[in-house]
């Protein structure tokens, strides 16, 4: 049948010149990729990055244990400095304790005239200023005496 | 301030120190940490003049000369 159906075509084609009909051809355009396609290439592209946004979870969840390590040792380091501290700071007190209330007592005190006595002697005249850890005297002959507050045996 | 630090606004004038049992007179010549610096006149005219160095820590009071 499909011979005799190709005889007839060509038949006519040598007698009466007859040309095949020409097959007009269709515009060329882009073929649309098929939704499957479409959903592969999706998908592919998806793992990928899921690859990558689990390899980055793990190394920042790697750091992040390791930034916890340090800070606990961190917080133990500074739980046992500051129980150091303040044992020093309780030592320090101790030792200064007094010299610090005498200096506080001097401040007050300060323009004013006082009878400072030590072991060598007795100093009177006017409280000019308070340091650290002296007091200066301003005599009435104009002498400037400078006194450690250790010294200090009475204030009067 | 300290009492050092106080101490050596000082150098170059007429001191005396009291300490404990004893009784220096000078003229400041350093103060250090700890510890100053005398050149004493003596006024037995027979002793030549001397440094004595003198440790704070024995000090009981430090008279300053009026000028």
């Amino acid at each position: 049948m499909h011979m005799v159906k190709k005889r007839l075509r060509t038949a006519s084609c040598c007698k009466g010149r007859w040309k095949k009909p020409c097959k007009k051809k269709k515009p060329s355009r882009l073929r649309r990729p098929s939704l499957l396609i479409r959903f592969n290439a999706l998908r592919s592209r998806f793992l990928r990055y899921a690859g990558q946004i689990n390899r980055r979870i793990r190394i920042l969840t790697a750091r992040i244990s390791r930034v916890s390590n340090e800070t606990d040792q961190l917080q133990s380091q500074v739980i046992r400095l500051e129980r150091q501290v303040n044992l020093l700071a309780a030592e320090v007190n101790a030792l200064v304790g007094p010299t610090q209330s005498a200096r506080a007592l001097l401040q007050a005190r300060t323009g004013t005239t006082a009878t400072i006595e030590t072991n060598a002697g007795s100093i009177s005249g006017t409280i000019v200023a308070v340091g650290i850890d002296f007091v200066q005297i301003l005599e009435p002959t104009g002498d400037i005496v400078l006194i450690p507050i250790s010294s200090i045996t009475a204030i009067i | 301030m300290n009492f050092t630090e106080m101490l050596g606004s000082f150098i170059g004038r007429s001191i005396e120190a009291f300490l404990t049992n004893q009784f220096v007179q000078g003229t400041l010549l350093s103060v250090g940490d700890g510890f100053f610096t005398l050149q004493v006149t003596d006024p037995n005219y027979n002793t030549p003049i001397t440094q004595s160095t003198i440790l704070v820590q024995n000090v009981e009071f430090v008279r300053i000369l009026a000028a």
